[in-house]
């Protein structure tokens, strides 16, 4: 795509302007403020419907809508209007219109193929501010940046997904092992045996079968039954005194908390709670999580889907990400709420399951009961079913905690225990038969509660580990591809670093390395190693970095297809001999590609067209800019007409003034194109007496040449009208001089007072004849030499009517 | 896979196909974990964890 033409109304600084950019790179030069951005702004728009300058961190309500049109058109939105004529590619010219009032949608003529495929991304245009967010930032929000820019950020997407769904698979496993080597101890517990093994287990099981002359079991399968054949009659209601005591004991351990770790949780969690407590505000905005989240993928759409109003999508996005980035430290905070809430309430479940199947054991012996234990189910059932983590029930419940997380005093339970356990001490003791009839039918309850809680633990297990397996192999693919791309466009990036820094730095390296979801960026300095490149690189380097950068990756994207791209300002830290080094490269590296080009620096505006990146006539010189008119073009008939005007009104100071910077203009121009010699002072100012001698002599010795190349040929009357040319020259320079006072006096503020029309308009005079010279009356453009660089060859207008050779015949 | 990079479909060409080979997962699996990668839409862990552990996975 190239921009064939631009036409602006009613937006930002310009009230009417259109630039014939004919699919050519150009440069726009002006001093600050003299509306070169607007035209950067208006391209952008055009093209993509925002404004990157009215966007991004720090420019608050600003928006395209309200701060796109004029100010004099801010209430008239839809009269702030671009039209850009486009070569989309070679498939035809079409006409991209848009407005501020609807700045999402465009109008393209004619509609086919090539209009359909009319979608331009932001990163054509490229400031300053840009190019430094793939330099300076953080690697982490550089990965962001430049995934963006290739479109890849997709795979941060895939990368977040499956780490969420590890994490989460994580959480389920560590609850399902806890369930699972509890129901493993209880069963080597009930076994008395330290290793569960098949042989362990069938042999301590084969005794008690022996004792009930039952057959020994030969293999311990999944479908085993350890109480096979024993009569069941004989199983219900049995009172065994070990069983009693280990349930009795296990539940006082649990309530009494013997070994701490109840304790060590509930203190997490009670300082977890009071971390978010203390970020209440933060806290009440967590439910708009989801709804940013969902908002967010919305904001795809042009409008709000609840008004159908348009919005600005990435004043919004932006937003929106802010307020998920704030959310996202109370949610993870929380998140540690609830894994702690669970494994509570494992404890919890345990307590329940140990009170409840205690009560079945004892339910036909009042002497055992323990009717407080009533209680502790309840509370530990509502415990159990609390579904919110940070719920007052738990947070009262572990703050005022005497008891497991319940309020009940120690006291209550001690007499209770002891009582319990002489109790259970007082049961007759059991016949061998009963002793291994319970044993079994126990055994066999309790190898059920292993298996199932083995199968649920295998199975997250499994689910873990595929999780695992599918995210290390995401993440080793994309890690593998990543750092391929990176390899190619970092050789890019060093080559048009090198390309530019010949002088000093023609070894450079940089590196760009992908880690996880950063993306590390390291270049070479002086052969000392590889450092951040804000580490001890300069702020004119790090802007050339930034381009070279720039420009890798979207060689990378675009490859033959990037044939566009605005740079507005983009190396204002950058000194001249490196700047010319810019115009080197990419002219070279992309001799298809459009660049459009901002400028306050008329040396580097000068580099370009010595350099052959733009011409003259792609040169477009802004001379001021107000509210009323926007940007006004350096235009010589305009300009001596401003002048006149002002001789007329008797404003002679401000004529002066006019015509100097008339002059300097002009005459700087003249200058470039013969190649003439442009000297400055210190403070990089011209000084318009020298600057005049350099053009003026300049051009005598290209008179002389040329004269002395047409005698060699025997061209008498081109001799004659040469000669003729340069005495006029002589006459006029003279001229000038004698009046030069009289203009310098004017521009000092001396005397001025003094001059009158008439007179200010023979020193107008002198240097209107003066600068007519320099043209060719036929198609009024200045002469300029070919090649502009090198050994001049050729004077010549555009046109061709003045054309002087100044080789001599040989 | 509109704004999507040649670079992101490559990669998840090279995924699916790697992921294809593991034991436990099947061709369906694999062709629903390519729809869910590749589609327009945000890929979420809620989204992914419904693919790979369908209900009604054996116990």
């Amino acid at each position: 795509m190239k921009i064939d033409s631009l036409s602006i109304r009613n937006f930002r600084g310009i009230k009417d302007l259109t630039i014939p950019f004919d699919k050519k790179s150009w440069v726009i030069h002006g001093r600050n403020g003299s509306g070169k951005s607007g035209v950067i702004d208006a391209i952008e728009f055009g093209l993509s419907g925002t404004i990157g300058r009215l966007t991004g961190e720090g420019r608050g309500t600003v928006s395209v809508k309200e701060h796109g049109p004029h100010v004099d058109s801010k209430e008239k939105p839809q009269e702030a209007e671009i039209v850009l004529s486009l070569d989309l590619n070679g498939q035809g010219d079409h006409k991209v219109t848009r407005n501020c009032n609807t700045p999402s949608k465009f109008k393209i003529t004619p509609e086919n193929q090539a209009s359909k495929l009319f979608n331009v991304g932001n990163e054509i245009v490229l400031s300053r501010r840009e190019i430094l967010k793939f330099i300076l930032t953080e690697p982490g929000k550089r990965s962001k940046e430049v995934q963006s820019l290739l479109k890849i950020e997709k795979l941060d997407e895939i990368r977040s997904a499956l780490q969420t769904l590890k994490n989460k698979v994580g959480r389920n496993l560590s609850a399902e092992t806890q369930e699972f080597d509890r129901a493993k101890t209880k069963l080597k517990e009930w076994l008395k045996i330290e290793e569960l093994s098949k042989e362990k287990v069938l042999e301590v099981v084969n005794k008690h079968r022996a004792v009930l002359q039952l057959n020994s079991l030969l293999d311990l399968s999944d479908e085993t039954k350890l109480n096979e054949g024993v009569k069941e009659g004989n199983t219900k209601q049995f009172l065994n005194k070990a069983e009693l005591s280990n349930l009795v004991g296990g539940i006082k351990n649990s309530l009494y908390d013997v070994d701490g770790s109840f304790s060590d949780l509930a203190k997490q969690y009670l300082d977890l709670v009071e971390t978010l407590e203390k970020k209440e505000d933060e806290l009440k905005k967590l439910n708009r999580l989801g709804f940013y989240e969902t908002g967010l993928k919305l904001i795809s759409q042009p409008e709000c889907p609840f008004c159908e109003n348009e919005w600005e999508q990435d004043d919004l996005r932006n937003l929106i990400e802010q307020k998920i980035k704030e959310l996202s430290g109370i949610k993870n905070t929380k998140n540690k709420i609830d894994q702690h809430i669970q494994k509570l309430k494992i404890k919890w479940r345990g307590l329940k399951t140990d009170a409840e199947s205690y009560e079945q054991k004892i339910a036909k012996n009042p002497n055992l009961s323990f009717s407080e234990l009533e209680k502790v189910k309840s509370d530990l059932a509502v415990l159990i079913s609390e579904q919110s983590s940070d719920s007052d029930t738990f947070k009262n419940a572990i703050r005022g905690m005497t008891l497991f997380g319940l309020k009940f005093e120690k006291s209550q339970f001690d007499s209770k225990f002891l009582d319990l356990e002489e109790q259970i001490k007082k049961l007759p003791e059991k016949s061998n038969e009963e002793v291994s009839r319970e044993f079994l039918v126990i055994c066999q309850e309790r190898l059920d509660n292993y298996r199932a809680s083995k199968r649920k633990y295998e199975y997250q297990k499994k689910k873990d580990q595929l999780t695992s397996t599918i995210l290390e192999k995401y993440n080793g693919i994309t890690e593998v591809h990543l750092n391929n791309l990176y390899t190619e466009i970092e050789k890019d990036f060093s080559r048009f670093y090198q390309i530019v820094n010949y002088d000093d730095e023609a070894d450079f390296t940089g590196n760009l390395v992908a880690d996880g979801g950063a993306l590390d960026f390291k270049v070479d300095f002086y052969d000392r190693g590889k450092f951040p490149p804000a580490a001890y690189h300069s702020e004119g380097h790090q802007d050339g970095m930034g381009l070279c950068l720039y420009l890798a990756l979207m060689k990378k994207i675009l490859g033959d297809n990037f044939t566009l791209a605005i740079l507005d300002d983009v190396l204002m830290s950058i000194d001249e001999s490196h700047k010319k080094s810019f115009c080197k490269l990419l002219k070279k590296e992309f001799p298809n590609t459009q660049f459009i080009i901002t400028t306050h620096d008329k040396y580097w505006q000068k580099q370009m067209i010595t350099e052959e990146l733009v011409t003259h006539a792609t040169t477009l010189h802004f001379k001021n800019w107000s509210v009323d008119t926007g940007p006004c073009v350096w235009n010589e008939k305009d300009s001596w007409e401003e002048v006149d005007g002002l001789i007329q009104d008797d404003k002679i100071p401000s004529a002066s003034h006019s015509l100097r910077r008339f002059l300097e203009y002009i005459v700087d121009d003249i200058s470039v194109r013969i190649a003439a010699k442009i000297p400055r002072n210190p403070s990089g100012d011209y000084d318009m007496g020298e600057l005049l001698t350099g053009a003026t002599s300049r051009y005598g010795d290209l008179l002389k040449k040329a004269i002395k190349s047409a005698r060699s040929w025997g061209n008498q009357n081109l001799v004659d009208t040469l000669e003729s040319e340069k005495n006029h020259l002589a006459e006029c320079l003279k001229k000038a001089n004698s009046e030069a006072w009289g203009m310098n006096a004017m521009v000092h503020f001396n005397s001025w007072a003094d001059m009158d029309q008439n007179a200010f308009r023979e020193i107008r005079n002198a240097y209107y004849n003066l600068v007519q010279i320099f043209k060719c009356d036929s198609c009024n453009t200045l002469l300029h030499v070919v090649p502009i660089k090198g050994n001049s060859e050729i004077l010549k207008c555009d046109c061709g009517q003045k054309n002087y050779n100044l080789k001599s015949k040989s | 896979m509109e704004g999507t990079s040649k670079i992101v479909e490559e990669i998840l060409d090279k995924l699916i196909e790697d992921i294809s080979q593991l034991e436990e997962v099947d061709e369906q699996l694999a062709t629903e974990f390519s729809k869910v990668l590749k589609g327009d839409k945000k890929v979420t862990a809620q989204k992914l964890e419904q693919i790979i552990y369908s209900e009604g996975e054996d116990l």
